[in-house]
């Protein structure tokens, strides 16, 4: 007989209980990673991401060498294009400013190639939101490119449920649960150890791809990362793996709650679906209907009719009060205006003084009137502009039911690729229009000569005193001078240049916050519920 | 080591599966539940193995209560199954290393996992062998190994030579025989009227959820165990006051 045993643990229990319990803790998780590692489905499903991370890497550092390489081409256009520029009506007339690829849009493009990367405005129009042609709002779902956060998205996150549908279900249906449950093993700990061993298999998959990727993306000359994008990698890294932690503790609860491992995969297919798949499409839907905006067409023929009431007004206003002076066309060189009748002048290189009056007294009364329509305009577009940002935010809001979509808002929001990126560019190009104008008011060149002419006022001569000069043979000539090619540019060195910088990373954090922080509640409360869950199951086969 | 007082288990569905068990195994004894199928043999290696709560009395091991101190009771538990079921891609090592860990004996080496192995009579090939090649037979073995290797005072066998060939079942008795002669308290639940005679020390005819008899060895020197429970089973002869032991 063997000796009696106290019912009581022994004193040196309670000292041995947390080492016990990790020991036994590290003993289900490596088993449980043993499991999944000699399994069939993580041979193939870490073949495909390792293929599909390198893949969609190399495709989007190419996409991104060209859009880097184009951004290059069109800045450099942008000023040459200033360093043409003769009098500051073409400075006036037409500005573009450009917006750099985000440095991480190959880990996720987002919303980075959404609205192009171009914000035109003139002292007449403001930058708009490039929604081009379609009537959808663009703001609502970025289009899937095959970058590293979709496959994450798709890829990793059906191979989690694949990993965790039958955590407990398949321990149960094999016998194995009954017989590790039979010894000392606390539920917890075997819940614990089955989640650790299947997040640590989940995450080897996902950092052998990541490092993968980011050694196709360090190898491209174009990427060059900063310490910021790297702590903004790491983040993403980490956001990631909270995401993939949210899937898989989402498959162990169905799996603790399904009697077959079957039927768990059936309803997580169910929710892969649904939730992953069609779900930002039918949050977009729900949001139209709750927070419609005005058909495209009807906006667009507002701002068209403030721009043909703009135009008719002061034609009608130039032909009843501002006739053109008699004039002789031989007096006049390089003119260039917006209607042959018109005092509105873009460029004249030289002119008789009442015709130059007469150009300054048009320019003066509409031009400051031109910007005034524009305001109205821009106010036409920036409502129709907050409709549809409403309506993306209520979409976006609804869209965080699913943890995909959560996952998808804070993971573009720290790689800079999040709708929030471009209308922060769009809201920089706006203010810098507001720069522009207000340098060209400094420098006299919005409402004067300026504006349209290089000649000095004090040389403006009489149409008479110019007759006089044209019977002196080569005077006139020498009087108007050279033609508009010969003229040196104008000296814009104080300029204000325009500098688009992504959000500083804190800025990017405080803005995923309450993604990134539903993403922890919901890891949290899965954890809860499969803990409670697992306390009432059956640990019996067939249980 | 093993007892059992007015035990009991009604399912929810209004099914008593067990009515007011006692039976009490001493170390060194081996207890055989015979009976039918429902008759609720596993239920009480489930109430044992705090699988299934009792609705009333106490499943006791080494004096500890299984409901109120399930893992301080299961310290001192062994469990082999009707049919068990192990990590099909680990090796017949690599399972017995896993389960005796989880009983706490985590400082083995390889020879103590051989020397178990070999003790239950697996071939030597098998010991590095994957599971899922393995026959019934030679899984039972292993899930004793895995009992053995606990070094538990109190086994508790489902239906353990269910499905095994002659040979094996024999192999497997005398395993268990071995067990007996360490002190190990073992309440083994069978169909085998033959296997259970053979082995056990004392047995216990259930029916319905009820204990209807209870012989030592030696009353069934001079008692026909076949005849007793074809007769209980038939309904025969009254149910014997629960408590009665030889």
């Amino acid at each position: 007989m063997s000796p009696k045993l106290s019912n009581r643990p022994p004193k040196h229990a309670n000292a041995n209980f947390w080492r016990t319990e990790k020991a036994m803790l590290w003993t289900i998780t490596k088993k449980q990673l043993l499991v999944n590692l000699l399994s069939y489905r993580f041979v193939v499903g870490f073949v495909l991401c390792q293929v599909l991370f390198v893949l969609a890497t190399v495709i989007l550092v190419r996409d991104y060498e060209e859009r880097v390489k184009a951004h290059g081409e069109a800045v450099s256009r942008e000023s040459k294009k200033l360093d043409e520029v003769k009098v500051y009506s073409d400075l006036a007339r037409g500005m573009s400013v450009y917006k750099p690829p985000a440095r991480l849009s190959p880990i996720c493009m987002g919303f980075d190639k959404t609205f192009g990367n171009q914000a035109a405005f003139a002292y007449s129009r403001a930058p708009e939101l490039e929604v081009g042609r379609q009537e959808k709002n663009a703001l609502l779902v970025a289009l899937r490119s095959l970058d590293l956060v979709t496959v994450i998205q798709l890829v990793l996150g059906l191979l989690v449920l694949l990993f965790a549908h039958d955590a407990v279900s398949g321990e149960r249906e094999r016998g194995t649960l009954a017989l590790s449950m039979s010894g000392p093993l606390p539920r917890h700990i075997f819940l614990l150890g089955q989640y650790l061993g299947g997040m640590l298999t989940i995450s080897a998959v996902f950092l052998v791809g990541i490092f993968f990727a980011l050694l196709v993306m360090i190898r491209s000359a174009s990427v060059q990362l900063g310490g910021s994008d790297w702590l903004r990698l790491g983040l993403i890294i980490l956001v990631s793996l909270v995401y993939l932690s949210a899937l898989y503790l989402l498959g162990v609860v169905t799996s603790i709650l399904s009697k077959r491992s079957a039927t768990a995969l059936v309803i997580l297919l169910f929710f892969w679906i649904v939730f992953i798949v069609i779900f930002p499409n039918l949050t977009s839907a729900v949001a139209s209907k709750i927070k419609p905006v005005p058909a495209r067409g009807l906006v667009a023929q507002q701002t068209a009719n403030l721009r043909r009431e703009f135009w008719t007004g002061i034609d009608q206003n130039a032909r009843k009060t501002l006739p053109r002076p008699a004039h002789k066309w031989e007096f006049i060189a390089g003119r260039y205006v917006y209607g042959g009748d018109l005092p509105y002048p873009i460029r004249l290189g030289y002119a008789p003084r009442e015709i130059m009056e007469w150009e300054l007294e048009g320019l003066q009364r509409f031009l400051p009137l031109e910007i005034e329509y524009a305001n109205r305009m821009h106010e036409v577009q920036a409502g129709y502009e907050r409709q549809l940002h409403e309506q993306a935010a209520t979409a976006r809001f609804l869209a965080r039911i699913s943890p995909a979509w959560s996952y998808f808002n804070a993971v573009s929001g720290l790689a800079g690729t999040d709708a929030e990126a471009y209308t922060t560019f769009l809201a920089k190009a706006r203010n810098y229009r507001l720069q522009v104008l207000n340098y060209l008011s400094s420098k006299d060149g919005l409402v004067s000569y300026r504006y349209f002419t290089r000649l000095e006022p004090s040389r403006f001569r009489t149409t008479a005193e110019l007759e006089l000069l044209q019977k002196q043979g080569d005077r006139l000539k020498q009087e108007m001078g050279k033609d508009w090619d010969s003229v040196p540019p104008l000296d814009l060195r104080d300029l204000p240049t325009f500098d688009h910088a992504p959000a500083p990373v804190a800025t990017a954090v405080a803005g995923v916050l309450p993604d990134v922080v539903l993403l922890v509640f919901l890891n949290l409360a899965l954890f809860l519920a499969a803990h409670v869950c697992f306390l009432r199951t059956d640990v019996r086969a067939g249980g | 080591m093993i007892e059992a007082k007015n035990l009991s288990k009604r399912y929810e569905d209004g099914v008593l599966a067990l009515d007011a068990l006692n039976l009490k195994v001493e170390p060194g004894e081996i207890y055989s539940l015979l009976g039918a199928n429902g008759a609720g043999k596993t239920t009480t290696i489930n109430l044992f193995l705090d699988f299934i709560e009792p609705t009333a009395g106490q499943a006791l091991i080494n004096d500890i209560d299984v409901t109120k101190h399930p893992l301080e009771a299961k310290k001192y538990v062994a469990y082999v199954s009707e049919n068990v079921m192990l990590y099909a891609s680990f090796t017949a090592r690599q399972n017995l290393d896993f389960f005796a860990r989880l009983a706490g004996k985590c400082d083995l080496k390889k020879e103590d996992h051989y020397r178990v192995m070999r003790e239950v009579g697996l071939p030597e090939k098998a010991f590095d062998q994957r599971v899922k090649e393995f026959s019934k037979g030679m899984r039972q073995k292993l899930g004793i190994a895995i009992a053995m290797i606990k070094d538990a005072p109190a086994l508790f066998l489902d239906e353990p030579t269910s499905g095994l060939d002659p040979k094996a079942a024999a192999e497997f008795c005398e395993t268990l025989i071995d067990l007996r002669k360490r002190g190990k308290a073992i309440l083994m639940s069978t169909h085998d009227i033959f296997r259970a005679k053979d082995l056990a020390d004392r047995i216990g005819i259930m029916k319905e959820g009820r204990k209807v008899m209870e012989r030592t060895r030696e009353e069934l020197t001079y008692e026909n165990l076949e005849h007793l429970y074809l007769d209980y089973m038939r309904g025969g002869i009254g149910a014997e006051p629960q408590g009665v032991s030889a």
